[in-house]
Formats: structure tokens, sequence, C-alpha cells
């Protein structure tokens, strides 16, 4: 029950400009925000934004040399740096974003001060830097092993550009549900760790799913995770290689995700005092 | 003009609600600075904290049509672990004001050289108050809300204080917390007395200062 308010003078314009003047504050909050947490997070120490890139080259790196060293039973005939690419930076993502949003306002309670940093805003701006630069690591990554001739020209852009904008919808609605649930009590985030462990193996990253036995293709595919990954990998790899997706369901599955989060972040407000 | 119509605010304790404003009323004019008085736990902090939007008010109306600063404390408004700068230039951006100018400002202003490329949190209150009230000077706002722990600095930094506020920003509001009456009757031409949830204007310092003390 809430009927105390504050009354600012723009509550006399219409609904548009005050619309278009919120739209322009909130992206500046936003674009301040952003640089903020890149300087938080990547530090202007040593090589900064640029860890972002570096992590999932050494990750890949690693696995090429273990799988060198290991090769006897090379049963597998997948190409292990595009099939390693596109399982873990997704799923580097989704961490990523879920990791980022748990107790997001109580990292940032300083920031609250300033009336126009709303939480959505600061919601929006840890999910952006996580998207744009693991896009961006792996699509410079995957040039970086292209240039060395791990990975070829992949089939068909478009897939891998969809798939990956799919995944990460999947992934902020996520963040945002359980971020906006963690302000409330911390229970969420000692139970989202152990979930988060056991849901590993159903978001694709480490098999295909014609790997699988056929009788849990229609099942696995209802993970939006997998079905993204299929569908980026389909891309890559083109007809050669059978892909599974149910995209479908995903979209479906992560629209629904979404408002459940954006209704709890918008009164996840009222749970966090600002000291 | 900032004016407040019976502003009620709650707190739940356990199963206690407890009622820390009840209908309390008043205005701010352009120009007028006003000493908030009250005794420890009467609802300064939290009057100041509605007002800054850091909460919402139980019921009641704030109606405001002045630019507001962040309530200026001693904590609060600068991530502690990023620099000076770094700090000015998030501040800067949010508010929509140009950095160069900002900049410019508070190194003048805090007088803090060097140590705006420290981090925060290694300042002393002394260097954030400077900090934290040169940045506000320099965004520029019609009302001020300023916790007195903010005046900790020295006789030259009060000085520059009591230039910008009174010769260059006549025009402003200003709502001071303090306990200090020699703070107060030097800064504020008015004062709002927060008792058992309820409040009064003066217009006179000295007599406010008097009530509040045989409360």
């Amino acid at each position: 029950m809430k009927t105390g308010s504050y009354i600012t003078p723009d509550h006399k314009l219409p609904l548009w400009s005050r619309f278009s003047a919120k739209l322009e504050s909130q992206s500046r909050v936003v674009g301040a925000l952003v640089m903020r947490e890149i300087h938080t997070r990547f530090g202007r120490e040593n090589i900064g934004f640029a860890w972002i890139i570096a992590e999932p080259v050494l990750f890949c790196l690693g696995v090429i040399l273990m799988w060198s060293i290991v090769k006897s039973e090379n049963h597998i005939e997948t190409p292990i740096v595009p099939f390693l690419l596109s399982g873990y930076m997704p799923l580097l993502l989704y961490r990523h974003c879920v990791m980022r949003a748990l107790r997001c306002m109580q990292a940032n309670l300083e920031l609250m001060y300033h009336r126009q940093v709303t939480i959505f805003a600061m919601y929006m701006a840890r999910m952006a830097v996580e998207i744009i630069g693991t896009i961006a690591a792996f699509f410079i990554t995957g040039f970086i092993f292209f240039m060395w001739g791990f990975v070829k020209v992949p089939y068909d852009m478009g897939p891998i550009v969809l798939g990956w904008l799919l995944y990460a919808w999947y992934s902020v609605a996520v963040a945002i549900t359980i971020g906006a649930l963690s302000e409330r009590s911390e229970v969420v985030e000692k139970i989202w760790h152990p979930i988060s462990y056991i849901m590993i193996p159903l978001s694709g990253a480490f098999y295909m799913v014609d790997w699988l036995p056929k009788s849990v293709h229609h099942l696995i595919i209802l993970f939006p995770q997998v079905s993204a990954v299929e569908y980026m990998r389909g891309g890559y790899f083109g007809p050669g290689v059978p892909v599974y997706y149910n995209l479908p369901v995903a979209i479906y599955t992560s629209a629904v995700i979404t408002v459940i989060g954006l209704y709890f972040l918008k009164d996840a407000r009222s749970y966090v005092e600002v000291t | 003009m900032i004016r407040v119509v019976n502003l009620v605010k709650e707190y739940k304790t356990g199963h206690i609600r407890k009622r820390v404003l009840n209908d309390v009323n008043f205005d701010v004019a352009r120009g007028e600075r006003l000493a908030v008085l009250g005794r420890n736990g009467a609802g300064k902090s939290t009057l100041v904290r509605l007002l800054g939007g850091l909460e919402y008010p139980t019921s009641g109306h704030i109606i405001c049509d002045m630019s507001l600063s962040w309530p200026l404390g001693l904590n609060g408004g600068f991530q502690g672990s990023l620099s000076g700068t770094d700090n000015m230039k998030f501040v800067a951006r949010i508010y929509g004001k140009p950095y160069r100018d900002v900049y410019d400002f508070v190194e003048y202003f805090s007088e803090l050289g060097a140590y705006l490329e420290e981090p925060v949190k290694t300042y002393s209150s002394g260097m954030r108050a400077r900090l934290a009230f040169g940045l506000s000077l320099a965004i520029d706002f019609d009302c001020y809300l300023i916790d007195e722990v903010i005046f900790v600095g020295d006789q030259r930094f009060h000085r520059k204080c009591r230039e910008e506020i009174f010769e260059k920003r006549a025009d402003r509001s200003l709502l001071l917390v303090s306990h200090d009456a020699n703070i107060l009757n030097e800064y504020c031409n008015g004062a709002l007395v927060l008792h058992g949830g309820r409040s009064k204007v003066f217009k006179d310092v000295p007599l406010a200062l008097d009530i509040y003390n045989s409360l």
C-alpha cells in the first residue's frame, strides 16, 4: 500500500515528452554506469578490458593442448575449436550475467544516492557490459583462431548472430529474475549456486544433441540454451552436421521469464535500504 | 519551491510500526536556508532521505520543482574503490554536465590536487566532504540537502563554503541538518524543528534554537 508520492514538475507534461526526457536521462545513466562497470570490473592496470578476450583464448588453447596430448582415441570428428567456442562462450555469458546480477544493488548502494540511478539502469548496464564484451570476445577469438587455422569461415553468419541474441536474451531474463529475488533474500543466492551447477549439462555447452540418444532429442531442446547453441552451431557447420533446436519454445520461455523478472525487479528497490 | 504536505513515514521494526514522521508540513522557497533541528531520532535524516528520494513516503506528498542535490554527508554518492576523478566523471555524466567544467571547479574548490587520482576510500572525512560538496556545487543544484558533518574542514574550507553559498549562490536553497548553533546561526535564515513526528517552522533561528534546547 503506497499512497505517498514524490511529484516533480514534469508530471504536467504530456506522456510522450515525459517518456523521452526519462529515456534521455536513463540512457545517460546507463552509459555512465557502463563506463564505471568497465573500470571497476577490469581496472585500468595491465590489459583491462582485453581480459574478456584473453580469457576464452587461454581456455581454448588449454583444451587444445590437453586434446593434443590425449589425442589417442580421436573419435570425435567435430572440429574442436568452433565446438568449444560455441559451447563455452555462451555458457560464460550466462553464468557471468547471473553472477553480476546477484545482489547487484547491494554492491551499488552508494550510487543509489543519485536519484536517477535506478535499479533498472544498474541491471541494464551490467548486462550490457557482459553481453557486448562476451559476444565481441567470441568473434575476436574466432577470428584469432581463424588466422591460426583452427576455424573455417562459417557456413552462414545469420544463425550464429541470432543464436547469440537468443542466448543473451535468455541469460538476461534469468539474471534479472534471480538477481531481483536475491535482493529480497540471501537464501536465493545460496540456492542458486547448486542449481546452476546442476543446470550446466542442460546448457548444451559440452555436447551436440546428435550425440545423445534419439529418444531425448525432443526433450533436451526444450531448454532454450540448448536450442540457441545448436542453432548457432548449425550456422557455423552448415547442413553437413545434424543439429536440433526448437526456437518457438526458446523464445516463449525467454519471454515468460523476462516478464517474471521485470515484475520482481520492479519491487526490488523497496527491499533494499540505502544506508 | 519544495512543498511537503502531510508527510508520514513509518518503519516496521519486528511487529511494531514506528511512525517517525507524523503529518509533517512545510515549504522551502527559493533562497530559503532552513535549519533542520531535532533531537536524536526525531526524524531529521529520515526527512532528508525522503526529500533526496532514497526512500518513499508512507503517505503524503513531496512536491518539488527545484533540482535537489543528493543528501550530502560523509558517505554515499561515491564508489569507494574508484578514484576521485572517476567518481567525478560518473556524477558529471549522470547529471549531464561537461566533465571539464566539473573537474576545474572541484579541483579549485576541494584543493585535493593529486589525491583526486587516489581511490575515494583512502580519503579522510575532511577530504570526502570537500569532494562531495565541491562536486555538488559544480553540478549546480537549486537546493542542497546537507548534513552538518560536511563542514568538518578547516577555516579555509569554511571560508570557501561561505563564499560559494552566500555570495555566488544567494538565490539557492539549503536544508541543513545540524546540532551546532554556531553553524546554524551563520548559515540559515529559517528553522524547521522536528519533535514527536511533528514539525514547526520558525523564521527566527535563535528562537528556534531556544525552543529546541528546551525540548
